[in-house]
């Protein structure tokens, strides 16, 4: 009995202390027993609302027998429509050829369906398209229509749909943009800024369906760099299967049609900062705006909070295209697993949120299930936070005691006022090390000269504030800003900071002190690799 | 005909309401993890639906479940080919019964547990608190109170019985 009493009392404290809840399973335990029934739900039903602290999936929506009647009306006014769309469009001079006889109620896909259509066929398409503004028929418009109809098997006159495959038979418009890096891995790094880490310019119409790549000329592009590797790890790329793997070249770019390998984790940055780490061997495609990550072995972890890239992420038939979250896709035999970290990712009608995992097919996700903190535990994601990181701090309610300045709401701080606008007492002090750099993602508003950040070091007896200016980072957008500590300058004597000093508080101060604000989603302090240590590099 | 399987449905969803919570605990109790505990219960209530499971009321549905529970949890041990640390069962259940199902339920013993955790304080305390909360090991624990691993194993026993006899006498559980 004793035993036992401390089993529940050991339950009790984790539920009590730790915040480990039994999770609200009705909606799952309903959606598996409507599966069982053979009644398919309108929407896959995989959880319900969960009572736990780490967020989880929406609840879907519940079958009702209603349904099964609305879906069979609509089917049928569907099909009837569909009849006598033909019956309109077979009389019309400027119908399109794919509505042909053999071929009465074949929907002609979207440009943008075709475009993933292509994208299917191809996992690993070759050439990429280029930044520059696309051609009309390229870009994927805004339905003229004011009412986008679901049958678009119907040609209207308003809307007559190209003939051809835009995609495919367009002639790749094309002032390449001259100052194009090689494409071998010895070109130099191009200089970025050390300390703002700021997304790309979003596109005119940036639009998240739309596949990397689009057949055109043969522009290199640069995808990235290769921020770690470790010696064990013994990268090594090549540009198409029929070449024979290379040793990775220090200080190479890598570029779009790379295919990577290695046997420990590797970090590769892209320009706005978002990160990912794989431990295998992938295949990447890409331009400025998107990222295609072929996974042949093993695991890809995705860091790309922030980012404004449109991200896919496949093997074999699974795809995941996702945006401004945090991931990490395993290949698991012919499927694909994935965790949500952080963020969200969704594939057809489901959504993931942080702390589940799920498998990845052609059909979307199946297998759900909430692993909650435990996601972290792999072994890649593991390792990359421990060789990165020395704390990070994701602004969770836990953290909510700790500020002492700024208006905590749903993990992210906002704070204003003329001294200081935001400030937090680190979970635990930090001690500085060679090469240690602060990241964090911010939002400013009404702020001309950018702001301030501080880190107040040592005991109460012995206090010392370290802080460094930074003017360039955009109003009210969401920025990924990357400091390396060493620019933080004593407040008296202004002297530079020591590896060894303990950081126990974070600060953010506002220049502008009337009408601005900042909002903190989440920062955290980083070692950077020896090798990729910036050579002294004047202070800013 | 629908009507029936409405209604059966609608008393199956208020049965999940009320009971998932309890399996899941149970089945926690008797040692399963915290995501095995989650995939349990999902198929404890799908065996119970299928076996055109009838309500008689509360205390025969948790027993009833209880039993599916234990039974899909010896399943998933010999299909993982894990060792059953349980030897007798029919004790657990007595004594979870017993321990949590009679008199106030759960919130009763976690309104307890706050009284005695009350007791505890200093190193223990923390200790406790790093275990629990932060999820340390008594390794990092160690590290953190200046202690050796093995102290703090020792500490944690001494909490862990020191809140075992607080409980007891709350609750007026059989002591050792």
């Amino acid at each position: 009995m004793a035993r036992r009493i401390e089993r529940l009392i050991h339950l009790l404290m984790r539920e009590k202390l730790g915040g480990v809840q039994p999770p609200d399973l009705s909606e799952r335990i309903l959606g598996a027993i409507d599966a069982e029934a053979g009644a398919q739900p309108s929407v896959r039903r995989v959880t319900g609302p969960v009572a736990r602290p780490v967020q989880q999936l929406p609840q879907p929506t519940v079958f009702r027998p209603w349904m099964a009647i609305a879906a069979s009306i609509a089917l049928v006014a569907a099909v009837a429509l569909a009849v006598s769309a033909y019956m309109l469009s077979s009389d019309r001079d400027n119908a399109s050829p794919m509505a042909t006889e053999d071929n009465h109620v074949q929907a002609i896909p979207s440009l943008q369906d075709r475009a993933n259509g292509e994208s299917r066929e191809t996992p690993r398409p070759g050439p990429q398209h280029q930044p520059e503004p696309q051609p009309p028929e390229q870009v994927e418009k805004p339905q003229p229509m004011p009412k986008p109809e679901p049958t678009p098997e119907l040609p209207t006159p308003e809307q007559p749909k190209p003939e051809k495959d835009p995609v495919v038979e367009q002639p790749a418009p094309e002032p390449t943009p001259d100052p194009q890096p090689t494409p071998t891995p010895e070109q130099p790094k191009p200089e970025k800024d050390p300390v703002v880490e700021q997304p790309p310019k979003p596109a005119p119409t940036p639009d998240p369906e739309r596949p990397p790549t689009v057949p055109q000329k043969d522009p290199v592009v640069k995808l990235g760099s290769v921020l770690y590797a470790s010696d064990k790890a013994k990268l090594t790329f090549r540009m198409s299967a029929e070449d024979k793997w290379q040793d990775w070249v220090a200080d190479s770019a890598v570029v779009s049609g790379m295919q990577l390998k290695a046997r420990k984790p590797v970090c590769i940055e892209l320009p706005d900062g978002a990160r990912f780490y794989f431990d295998g061997e992938i295949a990447l495609t890409g331009t400025d705006m998107a990222l295609d990550v072929n996974i042949e072995d093993e695991s890809v972890y995705f860091d790309v909070y922030g980012s404004k890239r449109d991200f896919s992420v496949r093997h074999g038939e699974a795809v995941l295209k996702f945006r401004d979250a945090e991931l990490l896709a395993e290949r698991s035999g012919l499927r694909m697993q994935v965790s949500c970290l952080g963020g969200e990712i969704t594939a057809g009608e489901v959504t993931l949120k942080a702390g589940w995992t799920a498998s990845v097919s052609d059909e979307g996700f199946s297998r759900q299930k909430f692993e909650g903190e435990r996601v972290r535990n792999n072994p890649l994601v593991f390792n990359m936070d421990r060789a990165f990181v020395l704390m990070r701090e994701e602004l969770n309610a836990d953290a909510r005691p700790r500020v002492y300045h700024g208006d905590w709401k749903d993990g992210v701080v906002t704070g204003s006022g003329k001294e200081l606008a935001f400030g937090i007492e680190l979970s635990e002090d930090i001690e500085v090390k060679d090469r240690a750099y602060v990241r964090m993602r911010v939002r400013v508003h009404g702020s001309k000269d950018g702001i301030s950040i501080g880190f107040g070091a040592g005991k109460e007896s012995d206090w010392r504030y370290f802080q460094s200016h930074h003017k360039d980072i955009v109003n009210d957008e969401w920025t990924i800003v990357r400091i390396p500590l060493r620019l933080l300058q004593d407040d008296g004597a202004k002297k530079g900071i020591w590896p060894g000093v303990l950081l126990h508080k974070f600060q953010i101060v506002l220049w502008t002190k009337e009408g601005s604000s900042v909002d903190v989603d989440w920062f955290e302090l980083g070692v950077d690799p020896e090798w990729n240590a910036p050579v002294d590099k004047e202070r800013k | 005909m629908q009507v029936a399987s409405i209604d059966r449905k609608s008393t199956f969803e208020r049965i999940i309401h009320a009971h998932q919570r309890g399996v899941w605990r149970y089945l926690r109790f008797i040692g399963a993890g915290r995501t095995e505990a989650d995939d349990l219960t999902q198929e404890t209530f799908l065996a119970a639906w299928k076996a055109d499971f009838e309500e008689i009321n509360d205390a025969a549905t948790a027993g009833y479940l209880r039993t599916v529970a234990k039974s899909r949890f010896l399943m998933m041990l010999r299909a993982k080919g894990r060792r059953i640390t349980e030897t007798d069962f029919a004790e657990v259940e007595a004594d979870w019964v017993q321990l949590v199902e009679q008199d106030g339920g759960w919130d009763d013993r976690t309104i307890a547990l706050e009284e005695c955790l009350q007791g505890v304080q200093g190193k223990a305390r923390e200790a406790i608190d790093l275990n629990y909360t932060k999820d340390m090991r008594y390794a990092e624990i160690a590290e953190r109170l200046g202690m050796k691993p093995e102290g703090v194993r020792t500490l944690m026993k001494r909490v862990i019985a020191k809140l075992r006899e607080c409980m007891e006498r709350k609750l007026g559980w059989p002591a050792e």
